[in-house]
């Protein structure tokens, strides 16, 4: 592809490198923990993500719908994509490889239970899971509920609690005592 | 309904294995997951590049 000139491959080390430094989880936990010390936000949010997460000054690249969705004590939310691996790139960076695996795929539509529990995750019988499955057009990130304990924390120490994994649904944020592990 | 794209419900794949502490490209000693990541993000993702 180089050598046909189809490819510069100084402009694809940058676009590498982008991923590597600049674009990444610590994006959507930004606006995760913006959510949670900000009613308006939150519903604008959960209302239009893209909207809302343009205001914070994070473009959107790749012209998709962005949709939120918010994890309570009834529902929990999973998202997947059962056809290959679309993923909100621009909040959450590079996707794991999990994410793109043939089980991964396959079983979470079917068993999400059994998915969280291969993460070590267990949820209580009464909690709904609600699998949502992306398409190139629609993309979706978790709302993770704020963990207790946080009550009058900022918006940069609460982003710190907030893991890739929990934007998926496949984990919770940090504890405050799992702060610095 | 099984199929090669649309894997969901397929049954027989086994567990998911998380993995701790990855890395952000795989194939760190040839680069091969640099190299294939990268043209693989590039379509839609100019402004990167600028």
């Amino acid at each position: 592809l180089t050598e046909k000139g189809y490819v510069d491959p100084a402009a694809l080390d940058r676009i590498v490198e982008a991923y590597e430094t600049r674009i990444g989880p610590h994006i959507g936990a930004r606006v995760v923990a913006k959510a949670w010390t900000d009613l308006a936000f939150k519903r604008a949010l959960l209302e239009d993500a893209n909207k809302a997460v343009a205001v914070l000054g994070m473009p959107n690249r790749i012209g998709d719908h962005l949709v939120a969705i918010e994890n309570t004590r009834a529902t929990h939310n999973m998202v997947v994509c059962t056809l290959c691996s679309c993923y909100p790139w621009d909040v959450l960076g590079l996707l794991p490889i999990w994410y793109k695996s043939a089980p991964y795929r396959s079983r979470t539509v079917k068993d999400p239970r059994s998915v969280l529990a291969d993460f070590g995750m267990t949820l209580p019988a009464s909690t709904n899971i609600r699998v949502w499955d992306s398409t190139a057009e629609t993309r979706f990130m978790v709302l993770p509920m704020r963990p207790e304990g946080t009550d009058g924390w900022d918006d940069e120490k609460l982003a710190a609690l907030v893991t890739r994994d929990s934007m998926i649904g496949t984990g919770f944020p940090k504890r405050p005592g799992e702060l610095n592990q | 309904m099984n199929g090669i794209h649309d894997m969901g419900g397929t049954d027989g794949f086994g567990k998911v294995e998380p993995e701790a502490n990855e890395p952000t490209f795989h194939g760190a000693g040839c680069g091969w997951g640099r190299v294939g990541g990268g043209q693989g993000l590039a379509p839609g993702r100019g402004a990167e590049s600028r």
